[in-house]
């Protein structure tokens, strides 16, 4: 009997340690997964506001000039004509990653994450050369994929 | 005792008369105050019916607003493809006005040196707001801007939108058009203008003003003629809004009523601001031109608050007779009738006399008259409505007033209209046995599948049966790319360099007959890789191939490229024995274009209500649909179509990278075009109405008249991106082995990585020159 309990005893100490540690190891695998990237949703929208248009002379004065206008347009809250502005830079040149990477920031701030993958991943397709865009896109597609 | 008087029978007959008389005016009375009961009771009925029918109308929705379909606006920057004329043929659809000297008004512009251009765009309230006036230097050379500046300041644009091309308007049966200006954004001087003419006493009477009247009745029986009306202004408007223009009491009567009861219920404000924006002032074709505002955009082609005083007078004396005193028909007159008002405006004291003689004196300065938009595109019109009619009713279309901004270009329109107008009667000439020739082109933006041309008839201003969206016929070789993809998708066991077998064929049918399909020119060539069976359109290694990868998989591959059609899966379908229509195809060829993003073909990017307030956005939407590495296998095989396959002619006539795809039915009956550049995606049909022989294949017609359209465009070179995991061997075709680019016969050919061939193909060199040859090419 005295047997017994101290059995019972052991083994519910042995399942809340087993349990603390699954716990644990939870915890640590999904801060892990969070990582140094887009985590949250007001993390995007730094990341979005932080995002300066390149000043590289292989960008066309007009696609700076209508990237300049969107970031306007979007830290003044008007998301819509952000796309606006965005989508009149595509129509001219489309293949600048740069417009479509940009297009996918603001559908995230948007919480719109389908959308922001599919343009972030349309940015990467035109990307030849630029890792910090590149790297910036791969944490939105991480994001929508979490 | 007294005798009592008899009462003599006449005194009798009097006091009989008497009562009869006043039993007969009490009758009298009762009847008369009855029936004047009756009279002002009905009257009071009458006035409150009256009174709703006002109230009811004003306060609610008094007009209806045809809704406006715009074009895109064009976007103008350095390094931006345009010619001189395009430029031109723009700003003239836009109703500028082209002048000799440096323009100084909106909705000017001059041409000089012969590749400079000034303009002063107009104002215009896009989605995001309005864009102010500007003016504008560009130099264009070689067909592309090189500079683009501001006039006055010469500092440099990086981008300038001029404001878009109104195509058309959705009408209601009565086809009444007009601006709605509000009361305080009217100039005063014409308001003092038309007070002065109209209704000098507007703020002294109650609607209808005796006094007027009189002096209305006074002058025309002096001048012995009608010279004067004593309508007020609130009668007038009454007239326009509920009555017609009889000239008979009643109606005379109802308006005075009914302008009583106008002034009664609203502020003169209110009375003048509907008057100015209801007023009919003129006619464009069968559009009914109502209010000062519009007038002033149809007369002048700018906005009430732009103009100058004596075009204001002008509009105003037009208020009297708008047909009688048109200014563009009657000048004279109504250069006559712009100066009494002038006069009037002086007596008045709104203008000075030293103003009176200088604006008397002036000409009348109206701008040509603006193009009738309702039917200038008519099928592309009708895919404008289909896309609308999703998300709006009818009525509203018609009447909400509702600003559509499209995606519909008019130079590339114009260009695939003059294309089609000289090339089918070309194709005709050529082919003794071909006459009755019909054709549909779609031309859209190759990366966002915004759809800027459609013609539908050989006649483009025909409207009628909408080819390009209605006429579903056999794509023939059209398919090929669909089931070249689906073998790729299988790249452990497909790559450009398999080998098919390219032999007869025969093929039992459900119906227990043989099939055997036969290439186009009746020979075969026993091995053939893959590419070179694409390239080259070879009917039966493809479906040789088709059957082979399965009939259910291409079906899979058509709705993942956009085909939304049912596909039917018998083994003719590998050749393209299944009907589509040429926006079924465009769809399905956006997606390679798109290098595998499928972007449904759209025409419509905003409606705004009819105060500019956005009502719905269809922003750029797309879908992943299909691995990128196979689609660029398979654009690749596309380009070299135009440079070595079916369509090689194109590398002849035109010097732009493109990709694209013959089909040709059974029998010649239809002839199929479907390719892209790096900005436009095309597809052209070709055939009879009566589904008769043409004599034409893809490449003898649809090619044609597809190249003579890219040419006019002078569309980007194909910009394929190169995906990650995709890599170049040279191959040697004829055995599908590996080669190198000394080798004779050797090709570059791209592979998924992995999937290029281990065998090492015999290497021969071809001797020295062929050896020279290749390492130049």
């Amino acid at each position: 009997m005295y047997y017994w309990r101290f059995n019972q005893s052991a083994q519910t100490l042995i399942q809340l340690v087993l349990l603390v540690f699954v716990l644990g190891l939870f915890l640590l695998t999904s801060s892990c997964s969070v990582g140094p990237g887009l985590g949250s949703k007001d993390e995007l929208i730094e990341h979005v506001s932080i995002l300066p248009v390149p000043d590289s002379p292989e960008l066309p004065a007009v696609i700076k000039r209508l990237m300049n206008l969107a970031d306007q347009q979007f830290h003044q809250s008007k998301t819509a004509d952000s796309i606006v502005t965005l989508e009149r830079a595509i129509r001219i040149k489309p293949r600048y990653p740069e417009i479509w990477s940009r297009m996918a920031a603001v559908y995230a701030h948007l919480g719109k994450m389908p959308q922001a993958k599919q343009y972030a991943e349309r940015s990467n397709s035109y990307i030849k050369n630029n890792r910090p865009l590149k790297s910036f896109n791969n944490d939105l597609i991480n994001s929508a994929n979490r | 005792m007294p005798s009592k008087k008899r009462k003599s029978p006449k005194k009798n007959l009097k006091k009989k008369s008497k009562s009869s008389y006043t039993f007969k005016k009490f009758l009298f009375n009762k009847i008369t105050a009855s029936l004047s009961l009756i009279i002002l009771l009905l009257s009071t009925i009458y006035v409150v019916y009256l009174d709703i029918k006002i109230t009811e109308k004003i306060s609610g929705k008094i007009w209806s607003f045809p809704s406006s379909v715009y074009a895109r606006p064009l976007e103008l920057f350095k390094t931006k493809r345009i010619g001189v004329s395009d430029l031109i043929s723009e700003l003239n659809s836009l109703d500028y006005v082209k002048v000799d000297t440096r323009p100084v008004k909106p909705g000017q512009y001059r041409v000089y040196n012969y590749s400079n251009i000034e303009f002063i765009s107009r104002e215009f309230e896009f989605g995001e707001g309005v864009q102010e006036s500007k003016g504008v230097r560009l130099y264009i050379a070689g067909g592309v801007i090189k500079k683009l500046e501001e006039l006055n300041s010469n500092k440099s644009l990086a981008v300038f939108r001029l404001e878009p091309v109104k195509i058309a308007g959705i009408y209601p049966k009565q086809k009444e058009e007009r601006e709605l200006i509000k009361l305080e954004d009217v100039p005063d001087d014409l308001i003092l203008a038309l007070l002065a003419v109209e209704d000098r006493r507007f703020y002294n009477h109650w609607g209808i003003d005796p006094i007027s009247i009189v002096r209305a009745l006074f002058a025309n029986i002096v001048a012995g003629k009608t010279v004067q009306g004593g309508s007020t202004l609130t009668q007038q408007l009454v007239k326009n809004i509920f009555l017609t223009s009889e000239r008979t009491l009643v109606r005379k009567v109802n308006e005075a009523i009914m302008a009583l009861l106008l002034e009664f219920h609203y502020d003169k404000s209110v009375i003048l601001e509907t008057y100015i924006n209801e007023v009919y002032l003129g006619q464009n074709g069968s559009n009914q031109i109502h209010g000062f505002q519009l007038a002033s955009q149809f007369y002048f082609s700018q906005p009430l608050q732009r103009i100058s005083r004596d075009q204001m007078a002008m509009l105003v004396g037009l208020v009297k007779g708008p047909s009688w005193y048109e200014p563009r028909r009657n000048p004279a007159r109504s250069k006559s009738r712009r100066n009494q008002v002038l006069a009037l405006m002086y007596e008045r004291e709104v203008i000075s006399k030293y103003q009176y003689d200088k604006y008397s004196s002036a000409p009348l300065g109206v701008s040509k008259k603006p193009k009738l938009s309702s039917n200038r595109y008519p099928a592309l019109m009708d895919l404008v409505k289909r896309q609308l009619q999703e998300d709006y009713n009818e009525e509203d279309l018609k009447t909400a007033g509702l600003n559509i901004f499209t995606s519909i270009d008019p130079i590339v329109q114009d260009k695939a209209e003059s294309s089609v107008e000289s090339i089918i009667p070309r194709l005709e000439a050529n082919q003794t046995q071909t006459s009755g020739l019909q054709t549909a082109v779609i031309i859209a933006s190759s990366e966002q599948g915004e759809i800027q041309a459609l013609v539908s008839d050989r006649n483009p201003k025909f409207s009628g049966f909408n080819r390009s969206l209605d006429a579903v016929r056999q794509i023939g070789s059209l398919i090929k790319p669909a089931i070249y993809l689906t073998a790729l998708q299988q790249s452990d066991k497909y790559s450009l360099a398999s080998m098919l077998k390219d032999e007869p064929l025969h093929i039992k049918t459900s119906n227990e007959n043989i099939w055997s399909p036969m290439n186009y020119d009746k020979k075969y060539s026993g091995d053939i890789s893959l590419f070179e069976a694409l390239k080259d359109s070879r009917n039966v290694p493809t479906v040789r191939l088709g059957l082979d990868i399965g009939l259910p998989a291409i079906s899979d591959s058509l709705h993942n490229l956009g085909v939304t059609r049912d596909i039917p899966t018998y083994p003719s379908m590998t050749l393209g024995a299944f009907n589509l229509s040429p926006l079924d195809v465009a769809n399905m060829y956006q997606t390679f274009a798109a290098e595998g993003y499928h972007i449904p073909l759209r025409v419509i990017r905003e409606v705004l209500d009819k105060e500019n307030k956005p009502l719905k956005r269809y922003p750029l939407s797309f879908s992943k649909s299909l691995d990128d590495k196979p689609v660029y296998l398979v654009n690749h095989t596309l380009h070299q179509v135009t440079q070595s396959g079916t369509a090689s002619q194109l590398s002849r006539t035109l010097s732009k990278r493109l990709a694209g795809k013959t089909g040709t039915t059974d029998d010649t009956r239809d002839s199929w075009f479907a390719g892209f550049s790096g900005e436009h995606l095309s597809v052209v049909w070709i055939g009879r109405d009566d589904n008769k022989s043409t004599g034409l294949t893809g490449a003898s017609g649809a090619l044609k008249l597809w190249s003579d359209i890219m040419q006019n465009l002078n569309t980007e070179d194909l910009a394929l991106s190169v995906p990650a995991g995709v890599t170049e061997h040279w191959i040697d075709l004829k055995s599908g082995g590996l080669s190198d680019k000394s080798c004779q016969g050797a090709v570059k050919l791209p592979f998924i990585t992995g999937t290029a061939p281990k065998e090492k193909a015999t290497c021969t060199t071809g001797g020295l020159i062929n050896q020279l040859k290749r390492l130049f090419n």
